[in-house]
């Protein structure tokens, strides 16, 4: 029986060390990335060979080619943005060849999957610069894979335009440069926080606001952003914050206890996974008060995972809708038409308009990547899918979605649609 | 507050069945799986893709959700089999605590597989019972929890019955009492830890389906589930079924009070229990008291 008992305190010891081994093995989310990042497990045995993209690598004729490189997600936490931007990439390259390339010179998309992983994301990045001799990058899915590799980029001058990952800091990194190589068609994180505000509190009048977020990095700077910009910019504070955990199977004291509050509004911080678990509550509560949420909360998995749940007064950061404008329509028309469907409308927009950034200045400059780079930079008649302007992007800017042309959609019978 | 004290027994009678878990193996080789969650993740997934194939075989949704279960019980049975040869018996010779790492390092070999197998995303598990809530006065519950919540207390009677009634059962106790003697009344205790690792293993596969729907369902799953199972394991004293339940709904029910009051505090409240009880009850709640001899 005595070692039984003595047993027992070993277990506790055990169990502690265990509890810190088991925390380590979780999902992890990079900070201020987006979306979640690649699990810590490191045994994935995913190849890592480069898949060149099928239907635009064509039959070369006279005039030549050139690589246009793209680093993104296939695989991992992230695959879905990926898949999706690679599609808005193939799209734009085929249009491009198909209105006679640079000079007859036909793009060529080389493409690779960073499994959402920062280290496989440096490596493969370093590949398409030195090996395959890329004259501009599609940039990644996941915020820590961009800023594990932008360096890079920046060294080597070559202009990456990053279609998916919206941490704040990716584009301002080399703002201080001489040339900053780094662009971006995504909505940015502060910048949707901004439209998140802009719309509750000035278009309406919302004033007393909950907050509800989660504990990882991209939670925790949501939560930052929004005390930020609601102190500075209308001089409010939230009536209720409340945070969760990735993995929590129910938010229902959170939201009676912001229901108890009686708020205007809710504005929610976190990913996919988590805002199904938070619809999942609301329905068990009865309680459907506006949500205003960043555009994690219009990420296709969502719907899968709760199906109509969506349609009730959620309101969310896009930059891209089906009916926001009839070149709208036509995209995403020929989207279902090329690939059977739209998997992820935003994100396919958004590489779409990456890669035609890209393009549309090689029709002017050449294939000189940091002529390529100017031309992105001062480019004034820009016509993309998503509602980026004619002049995306400025010295002072790297952004091509801000808070004036970012807006919130809303879903309309399981479509996300502007509201 | 009704809301949450009815949320927390139904997550509690969860991690009250996976702590059966524990208790089972730990009662007869004075051994247990540390990877009890992963073993509930694996559960759920397989869960999940059998009730799809039944599914879309045109089996009824019952009985598919009936056969799942029972599918979900074979093959845990033979990993919990497979797990006591592999990664208990080879070690506990030696090394009387290398299978505490082995139960890890198994449970850790399954998470990567499953995230092989099922990807790394969360996957969709609607449950066979509907989405539709009902509605009780204020609190709201989905069917699904309804049936996980009988379905805890149902298999837990049945196990304490099994254990204290039927003779193989009396068995597994008597291996746990003096194995020597056990064997000497021609019990195999070969035989009993095989068993009790395949009857827990099973049970974490039966918590991986009732928990599936109500959670979501990802490879990463297993591994938060496990260890507040494992709490409560500890709170409600390892060597007391009845003590788990109770553990289980209190865990349960305090966690939701807590984040009632303060969302940051409630994982940290399930620690902050097991500590207080441990330092005034070191043998858990319903653990038997004991001197300890020197």
């Amino acid at each position: 029986m005595r070692r039984k008992i003595g047993r027992k305190g070993l277990l506790l010891a055990i169990f502690f060390v265990i509890a810190l081994l088991v925390a380590g093995c979780g999902p992890k989310l990079d900070q201020g990335s987006s979306q979640p990042a690649s699990s810590s497990s490191s045994s994935s045995g995913s190849s890592s060979s480069p898949s060149s993209s099928e239907g635009t690598s064509g039959t070369s004729i006279e005039g030549g080619e050139f690589v246009l490189g793209m680093a993104i997600s296939l695989s991992g936490g992230t695959a879905k943005y990926g898949e999706a931007a690679k599609r808005g990439v193939e799209m734009a390259i085929e249009e491009f060849n198909a209105s006679g390339g640079y000079n007859g010179k036909k793009a060529v998309l080389k493409l690779y999957d960073d499994e959402a992983k920062p280290e496989k994301s440096v490596e493969v990045v370093q590949r398409l610069i030195t090996q395959d001799k890329a004259v501009a990058i599609v940039g990644p899915a996941n915020s820590g894979n961009a800023k594990a590799h932008i360096k890079f980029t920046q060294e080597a001058k070559v202009p990456e335009v990053i279609p998916v990952a919206t941490g704040t800091a990716i584009t301002q990194t080399y703002a201080g440069e001489e040339k900053n190589y780094i662009f971006r068609i995504a909505p940015f994180d502060s910048g949707q926080v901004g439209t998140m505000l802009k719309w509750a509190v000035e278009e309406k009048g919302f004033k007393k606001l909950a907050l509800l977020h989660d504990t990882t990095g991209y939670g925790q700077g949501g939560k930052e952003d929004v005390l930020k910009q609601l102190k500075e910019n209308y001089n409010l504070e939230p009536a209720v914050i409340e945070s969760f955990q990735v993995g929590d199977p129910s938010m229902e004291p959170q939201l009676t206890k912001i229901k108890n509050a009686n708020v205007d509004a809710i504005i929610f911080y976190g990913l996919a996974p988590e805002v199904a678990v938070y619809l999942k509550s609301r329905d068990k509560i009865g309680y459907y008060p506006i949500t205003v949420a960043s555009w994690a909360m219009g990420d296709p998995t969502v719907k899968e995972l709760v199906g109509d749940l969506v349609n009730k007064n959620l309101y969310f950061v896009q930059s891209f809708t089906i009916d926001q404008s009839d070149k709208a329509k036509a995209f995403h028309e020929k989207v279902v038409a090329k690939y059977g469907e739209d998997i992820f409308p935003i994100a396919t927009a958004q590489g779409y308009d990456s890669a035609k950034v890209i393009l549309s200045a090689i029709k002017k400059v050449g294939l000189d990547s940091e002529k390529i780079r100017d031309a992105i930079e001062n480019m004034t008649d820009f016509d993309g899918v998503t509602s980026a302007g004619a002049q995306p992007f400025s010295k002072d800017n790297h952004e091509a979605l801000t808070k004036d042309n970012m807006f919130l959609a809303t879903y309309k019978d399981g479509v996300i649609a502007k509201p | 507050m009704e809301q949450a004290i009815v949320s927390g027994l139904i997550l509690g009678s969860i991690y009250a069945i996976i702590a059966q878990g524990y208790y089972i193996t730990y009662i007869t080789t004075n051994t247990l799986n540390f990877g009890q969650g992963d073993f509930l993740m694996l559960g759920a997934l397989l869960g999940l893709t059998s009730i799809g194939m039944l599914a879309a075989a045109g089996v009824p949704v019952y009985l598919s959700l009936i056969l799942a279960i029972a599918i979900v019980i074979i093959i845990k049975s033979v990993l919990g089999i497979l797990l006591e040869q592999v990664a208990i018996k080879p070690l506990r010779h030696f090394f009387s605590i290398g299978w505490i790492l082995s139960t890890v390092a198994v449970s850790i070999i399954i998470r990567n597989i499953a995230m092989l197998i099922w990807g790394r995303n969360v996957i969709p598990f609607p449950s066979p019972l509907g989405e539709k809530v009902i509605r009780i006065g204020t609190i709201g519950i989905a069917p699904h929890e309804i049936f996980a919540a009988i379905s805890a207390v149902v298999i837990m009677a049945l196990l304490f019955f099994f254990l204290k009634k039927s003779l193989l059962g009396k068995a597994l106790s008597a291996v746990a009492f003096n194995k020597d003697a056990a064997s000497l009344m021609g019990i195999n205790p070969r035989f009993m830890a095989l068993f009790s690792f395949a009857l827990s293993s099973a049970l974490a596969g039966i918590g991986g389906i009732l928990v599936g729907p109500i959670t979501n369902t990802a490879f990463y799953m297993g591994a938060g589930l496990g260890l507040k199972a494992f709490a409560v394991a500890i709170i409600g004293g390892l060597e007391s079924p009845g003590g788990i339940l109770v553990g289980g709904l209190l865990l349960g029910v305090l966690e939701q009070l807590v984040a009632l009051w303060d969302s940051s505090f409630k994982d940290a409240s399930a620690y902050v229990l097991i500590l207080i009880v441990l330092a005034v009850m070191p043998q858990g709640l319903f653990g038997a008291r004991r001197k300890e001899k020197f």
